[in-house]
This record gives C-alpha cells, structure tokens and sequence, in this order.
C-alpha cells in the first residue's frame, strides 16, 4: 500500500481478517451494537466460525449464583449475578434465570438450568436466547442428568446417566462399566473443563475417602482418577485457613501437581463452591456477605485483606447456598440445536442492578413486617395495661 | 516534539549498531532508511526472520515497498524498547495460570507506545505489523483499536472510523427489533 493522503484511515481499507482480529476482542455486548455499524460488520459478527472464535478467547468471568430457597418463612426466588469483562457486577439482569430455575452448568457460553416446573432450559445469558428441552427435537454440546438428582436417600445406586446431545431426538442412558456407583457428592458439584465432566464418589479405600470420576464427553466413558498423595491430609468442611490447589496434569497416568499454596487471612474469610479460580484469581468471601478477588501471583500466596479487592456485598443472601460457575459472554447461538429454530425464546432485556430494585420489595415486606409487630406490641402493651 | 524523540532514539539505535554491527537496515517507500538490531527483528518479526535467514537482506538497506517511513520509524521503534523491556510479572504469572488467555494484555509501555500515535499512524502500523508478520505488535495494535470502539454507538464509531452506513432505515430497524432482547445498553 503506497502513503495515502486520504484524510482518515478507515478500517475499512484494513483486509477482513484484520478486521475479524480486532472485532473478537470485543465483549459480546459491543459486537451487538456492532452490528448495526455497517454490512460488513453485521456479516463478520454473525459468522458461526467468528462466534466460535470469539468464544475461545473471551475472558472467563464468575457467575454468581444463589438458588432459590426459602428461610424463616420467607422465598428467595433463584438470581444469578453476572460480572462483566472488568470484574464488575453486571448491571443486567440475567432475564433468562428465572425466580424457580436452578443452575446446574456453564459451559462455553451456555447455562444449563431446571426446575421443577419446567423441562431443562439451555440459555445464553449475554444474548437473552433461550430453549426449552421439552419435547427432544451439532453435536457439540451435551446435557448430562443425574437419574435421582433429587433424592436425598437412598444414596450410592446410581449406576447411569443420562446423556442428551443437543439437537438429537432422545436422552441415551450411559452405563457405569464396573458398576460402582455415580453419585456425586452436593457440596463440590459436577464441574466441566476441558471436554469433560468431573465429579467426587465416596470411596472407602481412599485415604481421602473420595475418588474422582470423569466423564468425557466426546467419547463418553468414564474414568476414575485417584487423589493425589498426601501425607498430612484431611478433609475438611466450609472452614479453611490453608488451601492448596492441585492439578490434573495427566488423566492417563493420573499424575498430579501442587499448583498454589494459599494462605487465607482468617476463618471469616471462605472460598464458594464449584469454581473458585478464574486465570490468575481466586473468588473469595467473607462473614460479612462481601465477595472478593485476589491476584495469584507465584505458587505460594498469602491472601492479606489489604489486597481483597471487593466485588459487591450480597445483601440478605445467604452464603451457604452460593454457588459460583465459570461463564462467558459469547454470541454462541441456539438455532443449530432446534428444529427449524422452534422452541427458542428471546426474553427481552431488564435493567435491573444488583441492589437496586431487586431488593427494593423484599426491604418493603420487611418493613410492613416490622410496623406489624410495632402494632402488635403496642396492643399487647394497652391490653397489659 | 514527537519526530525529535524518534530521531534521538533512531540516532542512539545507530550508535548501538556501530558497536555491535549487528544491524539490518531497513528501507522504507519513500526511501528512508532506518536500522534495527538483528535479534530483535529476527525475534518480533516473522518476515523479517525469513530474509535474515534467508540472506536477502540488503545491507544498504532492505527494500520495504509497502511501508512509509513514519510507519516503519514506529516499527524499529517498538523493537528497540520491546529489547529493553523486561517482561512483567503479570506477564510471567499468567503462564503458569489454568485458563490462557490467547491474547496477552498490552504492558504499560506498549499501551503508551500505541497511545501517542495519530489516528492514522496507527492504521499505518497496524498494517505494517501485518506485513512482517509481527504478531506482538499486531496484537498490541488491534487492542488499541477495538479499545476506541468501546462504549460508542455504531453512529459514533461510524464516525471515528470513517464507515460508510449502508444500511437502509428499514434494515437498520429490523436489526434493531432483533437485537430488542439482547443484554446491551441503547
């Protein structure tokens, strides 16, 4: 290209590739604006091979989540709170995340919800889309069901689950190969990394009391890993003042290494379930119903309050049922995975900030509450008289 | 001010070729010629490492027809203080962190390094790092780009960009009923 003395470089002149280099680092909310800039663009955006590419490459953010629960006979409806590209609270309502859903997986892009209303729900929480599995209508994603998820009792006969591939007719039922049981434990959940989904069994013969079992998805088999060995260990509940964090180097070998040595500054300060570590952060909590990060810096850290930096306090929540998922913001479509683009809901958007309005009622009930017993009290207190 | 401090800093990348003599001369469209270290060059820029490798480096100065000297004053630039910078950190640190990101974050000197540039210096180097194949570079550039198309309405990073809409009233609605449930602001 020779020197142009045009007025302005446009982007434009740039080759496409180019272009599709600098649009893919954009959040998924802006490449929606984007689309309105011109044809070219809205033709780059809405390209599957692009919505691939930049889900690849999109930060990896928490997702927050508290399921819906009932205490001192009040609800708590189930809401998610979503943080955008710089660790912030979003302020968008995941309108898609309804007061009865659950939250049962994110993977790349998509969340995996139930109720017990409704069948399971397969939604995009940046772009609000959303399908229902009821009546089973590319081969990439899967849902994976626990056949008594529900049941509390009785534990240790599950031997199968459920596999549905999106987009296929039916749930296919994937056996144990040694018949040993599947059921996970609650408390660390099912987690999907890389292609696979990894849960903790009861295992009597480990020292841990616990093995892992993987499920890959691809090939969907299932493999049980030992823990790594360790002299000094025991397990432990919601109270740790030491973490270490290990990991899997190898499925075949089942080989093992410390990655991180934590220090936590004191017991008020715990680490929620599922995902905690999001690239070189950890998300941690405290008594006082705040949410933190802190920077992992070398292998050993010791977490210093100083240098919490603060995400949101969760108001009236409470911190036993939060629950935290790795998710990202993509453009990720669901008009492969339905028929003829049947079933798909778009729920239209709600500003709606975390601590703003969402509270807004539950403060009001409570305060109608309180007058009431005011009243009550001061009857009490003429009878008395 | 600016073309000062490139000519100071393109005076002292001579004196540091003189010392060592290993230098490429590199010659820009409109015939300046400039030099960089070797290593650096063999280092940053994949089609630079090819002709180095491939002995078609020219030593009264390469021929790089398709980039202008501000251009290419910028390029040698941005090797010399890549090779005086030691990485970060952070840099280090997110190496051995689980999810790698492709895309590093610019360093601090990279972010002003490409925030002093012109609207259309920046352009100019973004395709000259094309042209190398200077992967680094490019990514520091794009960054630096898709950051001003942030927080703007599409008439305003028309603007900026200089695109012409070619959008019908009735297209740009259709898109925008579309796009009614989308998780964004306007």
């Amino acid at each position: 290209m020779e020197v142009q003395t045009t007025k302005k470089k446009c982007v434009s002149c740039l080759p496409e590739e180019m272009l599709e280099q600098i649009l893919v680092r954009l959040p998924a909310s802006t490449l929606l604006r984007c689309r309105r800039v011109c044809k070219k663009w809205n033709s780059i955006i809405r390209d599957p091979q692009f919505i691939m590419a930049h889900l690849q490459q999109a930060p990896r953010c928490p997702l927050i989540f508290f399921p819906r629960e009932s205490r001192s006979k009040k609800l708590y409806p189930s809401e998610a709170i979503l943080f955008d590209e710089d660790w912030a609270p979003s302020n968008w309502n995941a309108s898609v995340i309804e007061p009865d859903d659950l939250l049962s997986a994110s993977c790349n892009g998509l969340v995996c919800l139930y109720s017990d209303k409704t069948t399971i729900k397969i939604a995009n929480v940046a772009t609000g889309e959303f399908l229902h599995l009821a009546k089973p209508v590319t081969k990439e994603y899967k849902v994976i069901r626990f056949p008594c998820e529900r049941r509390s009792f009785p534990v240790g006969n599950v031997n199968f689950i459920q596999v549905y591939t999106l987009g296929d007719d039916k749930w296919r039922n994937v056996r144990s190969p040694k018949a040993q049981i599947l059921d996970y434990e609650i408390r660390p959940g099912v987690i999907n990394v890389g292609g696979a989904m990894y849960w903790l069994v009861d295992d009597k013969e480990s020292s841990w009391g616990c093995t892992v079992v993987s499920f890959d998805l691809n090939e969907e088999h299932f493999e049980w890993i030992r823990m790594p060995n360790h002299n000094d260990l025991y397990r432990t509940g919601v109270f740790v003042v030491k973490l270490e964090i290990w990991t899997l180097d190898n499925k075949i070998d089942q080989s093992w290494s410390r990655k991180y040595n934590i220090q936590l500054p004191s017991l008020h300060v715990r680490i929620p379930n599922h995902f905690f570590i999001y690239g070189d952060k950890i998300a941690i909590y405290d008594c006082h119903r705040n949410m933190y990060f802190h920077k992992l810096m070398g292998q050993s850290i010791e977490i210093e309050d100083s240098k919490m930096v603060k995400l949101l306090n969760y108001g009236s929540r409470f911190d036993t049922m939060l629950q935290s998922y790795v998710h990202v913001k993509s453009l990720v479509g669901l008009h492969a995975y339905s028929r003829a683009g049947n079933g798909i809901v778009r729920r239209p958007k709600q500003l709606e900030a975390w601590g703003l309005k969402k509270w807004e009622k539950w403060t009001l009930d409570l305060s109608s509450l309180m007058k009431r017993w005011i009243n009550i009290h001061q009857f009490e207190h003429l009878i008395t008289v | 001010m600016e073309v000062d401090k490139g000519k100071g800093e393109a005076e002292e990348t001579r004196k540091v070729a003189e010392a060592d003599r290993d230098t490429v001369t590199l010659k820009s469209s409109d015939g300046k010629l400039f030099e960089v270290s070797k290593e650096a060059a063999a280092r940053l820029s994949t089609v630079l490492a090819g002709m180095i490798a491939g002995g078609s480096i020219d030593d009264n100065g390469t021929d790089l027809k398709q980039i202008g000297s501000e251009a290419l004053e910028n390029v040698v630039d941005y090797c010399n203080k890549h090779a005086n910078s030691i990485p970060s950190a952070a840099l280090i640190s997110s190496s051995i962190s689980f999810n790698t990101a492709p895309f590093k974050e610019p360093e601090e000197w990279e972010r002003k390094f490409v925030d002093r540039l012109s609207h259309d210096a920046l352009f100019d180097l973004v395709e000259a790092a094309n042209f190398l194949g200077m992967e680094r570079l490019l990514d520091v550039t794009c960054h630096k780009i898709s950051e001003m198309m942030k927080g703007k309405s599409p008439d305003q990073i028309r603007e900026v960009f200089n695109i012409k809409n070619d959008y019908t009233k009735e297209e740009l609605e259709e898109i925008r009923q579309e796009l009614a449930w989308a998780f964004y602001d306007d």
